[in-house]
């Protein structure tokens, strides 16, 4: 008789755990695994794809380093979303201190888009990859305790519990935090987006 | 409820998050303002598109150079302890570590007596008799109440102490400190 071999993908937490007893594969796995979407919270974040890129590489040598570090007390992806957070603002302190970064109060007025639909031709492909643009820049304008709640709930799609494990702030705090972030978005980018009734 | 208080709802409500009660209070206000209904539908529109905003990928050298980054710490790690035996390894005489090492056992060896004997010292003060002493010279704590010298003073009420704490054999004041001298100083005392 056969044996049926399981093909099951290890956790996060079976990972970090194999790497701590020295497997350095299993840290490769730990980077194949987490370098778009850390790069992509750090994107949003900072706005700029190399120093982001830069973020995310500083994230993974921390974890080679901090690996003793890691308890399995909390999820692997909490404790390396805060580490790459906390580099992010860190980058955005150290620009706002070199005022390398200006930010100009945004609205669209009097300009109605419609919603693009990504599966269309490449003129609304352009119109899509515009849109993401200001929706950056709007995201760019928010301060970065609504913008770092924002990012992890909507663009990465977190729980709200594992936010306020992330970012270390009550439950509470963190939706509150959403809901002003959404309204606030909502006055910056309202008028792109049609009401469907009239 | 009003425009105001509806708006700290929105979030919970797209996210389904509201008691039921509090969701149909919520709809009556909806169906009766379209202000309301129009911030609604937007933040809706927003966190839906949130969801499908483009998604950047790492370059393709990215796994390249962070195992550039981690060979070159290793290797930093490494040359650091290499540093670190080598310089150890250049000292002109061995013996002079050796010499180092017998040193620090010395020095750990004085600091452990000077605190035994301190300790010693603070046993032989607090017994009856020294607390005695201490007293009668005005430096010790009040210890009438305590039973045990109470028994001692009991037993020995017909000697006295000497109080210009002063050995009359030797003409020298007691040595509180040094608590065995002191004891023998007090015995000449009182056998004299």
């Amino acid at each position: 008789m056969k044996k049926k071999v399981e093909n099951t993908i290890p956790t996060d937490e079976e990972l970090i755990g194999r790497f701590q007893d020295g497997d350095i594969y299993a840290f490769e796995q730990i980077v194949k695994r987490y370098k778009d979407q850390l790069l992509n919270y750090a994107y949003r974040f900072l706005g700029a794809i190399e120093d982001s890129e830069d973020i995310v590489q500083e994230t993974f040598l921390r974890v080679f380093r901090k690996r003793k570090a890691y308890r399995n007390i909390a999820k692997f992806s909490t404790w390396i979303y805060t580490i790459t957070g906390n580099l992010a603002k860190t980058e955005l302190r150290r620009r706002r201190k070199k005022k390398l970064f200006s930010i100009s109060g945004l609205k669209y007025n009097n300009k109605e888009y419609e919603i693009p639909d990504r599966k269309r031709g490449p003129d609304e492909r352009a119109d899509s990859v515009v849109m993401d643009e200001i929706i950056q820049k709007a995201i760019d304008s928010l301060s970065p305790k609504f913008k770092e709640v924002i990012i992890l709930r909507d663009i990465q799609e977190l729980s709200y519990e594992e936010i306020s494990k992330i970012i270390k702030i009550p439950l509470g705090t963190v939706k509150s935090r959403v809901n002003r972030a959404r309204l606030k978005l909502q006055e910056l980018l309202g008028d792109l987006f049609k009401s469907p009734e009239k | 409820m009003s425009c105001k208080e509806v708006c700290n709802y929105f979030s919970a409500y797209l996210d389904g998050e509201l008691s039921e009660t509090l969701k149909k209070e919520i709809d009556v206000h909806l169906n009766n303002c379209s202000h309301c209904r129009a911030i609604l539908n937007k933040t809706y529109s927003i966190k839906e598109y949130m969801k499908s905003l483009f998604k950047i990928k790492t370059s393709d050298n990215f796994e390249v150079r962070l195992r550039e980054r981690v060979s070159q710490e290793l290797t930093r790690k490494r040359s650091f302890i290499n540093t670190w035996t080598e310089s150890i390894n250049c000292l002109p005489n061995k013996s002079i570590i050796a010499f180092g090492v017998a040193a620090i056992f010395v020095i750990i060896f004085i600091i452990m007596n000077v605190q035994q004997s301190n300790y010693e010292e603070f046993q032989i003060k607090n017994t009856p008799f020294q607390k005695e002493i201490l007293n009668q010279s005005g430096m010790g704590e009040n210890i009438t109440s305590d039973k045990a010298n109470e028994q001692f003073l009991k037993g020995e009420s017909i000697l006295s102490v000497n109080p210009s704490g002063v050995d009359d054999s030797t003409g020298k004041a007691f040595d509180l400190k040094k608590g065995e001298q002191s004891l023998d100083s007090k015995v000449k005392y009182i056998n004299k």
